[in-house]
């Protein structure tokens, strides 16, 4: 299992209109990125390749930071 | 159903047909300049054909591709004793569309013929059930045609659908062959996700109304009406990733085969997101995972004998390669098979000629 701050840079390194470091996990996540249907599959996708874990949309939605969706992942199966 | 083995066929020939007319992403209106790069990088496509008369059905483009197939196999139509015709896009909703072709391509009629309605799976099924019913007596050579004209079926103000598909079609000639080596298949369904890609109206469960016509919002930028197709591209992600992978991993242990013993991986086209994501799961070599949507898009059941021949036109497979094959999608319906071609003859793509 990746840690957060791994977690955290690829996210970084996926998507394009990010710059590394400029992440801070606890804030709300739609002030980074807009959720629309390509980066909520791209983002996913990295959570499959990345963790090897399946996150749904409504599990995304109902999380406000990447923090709270590293942990919901976490504590998966 | 578990995993089975297919004795004494071998594939002929592969080829496939696409219309001339290129329908580019970086012109569709409803993307920004940033979702149009995004869209191209992430999904992998860039461009797909489209008929430019949405009067041409998938039998229409198929019939010269079939021409040409039995001419450069010097197969005589008489020696043909199956069509199967596999294709969402059937001319009519009765009869079958294979019986119309069997007629305009001068089989004979002791050729036996029928539709299979199968979607991004349908190759891998076709190819199963056409190789299933050859033997020593009986049906010695079959054509099987995979495709689907499906652009007139889309909504333009639909980003989930619209930029995803393409039309093209595919022929793929099999003969019993006591030299072959023995194909593997192992083809499953979960149809608890009907309602992933669907097309509500026009059956017998929601005949075609007057309501069928008009257009809803489902989403931001996605518009359709219910003649037009339907997809969930969330849960269709989910699924690729696990029960795709599943049955991949399966029809390898069943037969006893490492992931790294193939030439070539050849994965149903649905976008590049799914194919990186199946591959690095089941540990496939990137390097052999061969790619034809960036110029193709998603084409269905086509996918992945379009993907063969544009990927022996680059030089990067021969009809003589071991290949892993993958097809999944719609209904939900998923296959896979491993396949060790021998002097496949695999002919340059075939572009329709329809009015420009």
């Amino acid at each position: 299992m990746i840690t957060l701050e791994q977690f955290i840079e690829s996210i970084e390194e996926e998507f394009d209109e990010l710059e590394p470091g400029q992440i801070d996990a606890n804030q709300a996540y739609d002030s980074y990125l807009d959720w629309n249907s390509m980066n909520t599959l791209l983002l996913m996708a990295l959570v499959r390749a990345e963790m090897n874990k399946s996150v749904n949309v409504e599990e995304l939605r109902s999380c406000k930071s990447f923090k709270e969706l590293y942990d919901l992942i976490s504590k998966k199966d | 159903m578990a995993v089975v083995t297919i004795k004494n066929v071998s594939i002929s020939s592969i080829s496939a047909i696409v219309p001339q007319k290129i329908e580019s992403n970086h012109d569709y209106s409803l993307f920004s300049k940033e979702e149009k790069e995004k869209f191209i990088k992430s999904v992998g496509i860039e461009e797909r054909r489209f008929v430019s008369n949405a009067q041409l059905t998938t039998a229409d483009i198929s019939i010269p591709l079939v021409e040409q197939a039995l001419e450069k196999a010097g197969w005589l139509k008489d020696e043909v004793d199956a069509l199967v015709f596999v294709s969402q896009m059937r001319d009519y909703i009765l009869p079958c569309t294979a019986t119309i072709l069997q007629h305009k391509l001068g089989l004979p009629t002791s050729c036996l013929s029928f539709d299979i309605p199968l979607g991004c799976s349908g190759y891998v099924y076709g190819l199963y059930v056409l190789s299933s019913m050859l033997g020593e007596r009986g049906v010695k050579k079959g054509i099987l045609i995979a495709g689907d004209v499906c652009s007139p079926m889309l909504s333009y103000e639909d980003k989930s659908t619209y930029p995803l598909f393409g039309d093209a079609s595919s022929c793929t000639l099999v003969e019993y062959d006591k030299q072959a080596t023995p194909m593997l298949f192992n083809l499953e369904s979960d149809g608890s996700g009907f309602e992933s890609i669907i097309m509500r109206d026009g059956g017998c469960r929601h005949p075609f109304s007057d309501t069928s016509l008009i257009s809803k919002q489902f989403g931001q930028g996605i518009k359709h009406n219910n003649i037009q197709i339907h997809l969930d591209g969330y849960s269709i992600f989910e699924f690729s990733v696990t029960k795709v992978v599943d049955n991949i991993r399966d029809l390898l242990n069943a037969a006893n085969r490492e992931i790294n013993s193939f030439d070539s991986y050849i994965l149903h086209q649905a976008n590049l997101l799914i194919i990186k994501s199946i591959a690095k799961i089941v540990r496939a070599d990137k390097s052999k995972v061969r790619l034809s949507l960036l110029k193709y898009g998603n084409t269905s059941s086509t996918s992945i004998p379009l993907t063969v021949v544009d990927a022996a036109a680059k030089g990067e497979m021969s009809g003589n390669d071991k290949i892993l094959i993958s097809g999944f999608g719609v209904g939900l319906s998923y296959a896979s098979a491993i396949i060790e071609m021998k002097n496949t003859l695999i002919l340059p793509i075939l572009e329709y000629e329809d009015e420009l």
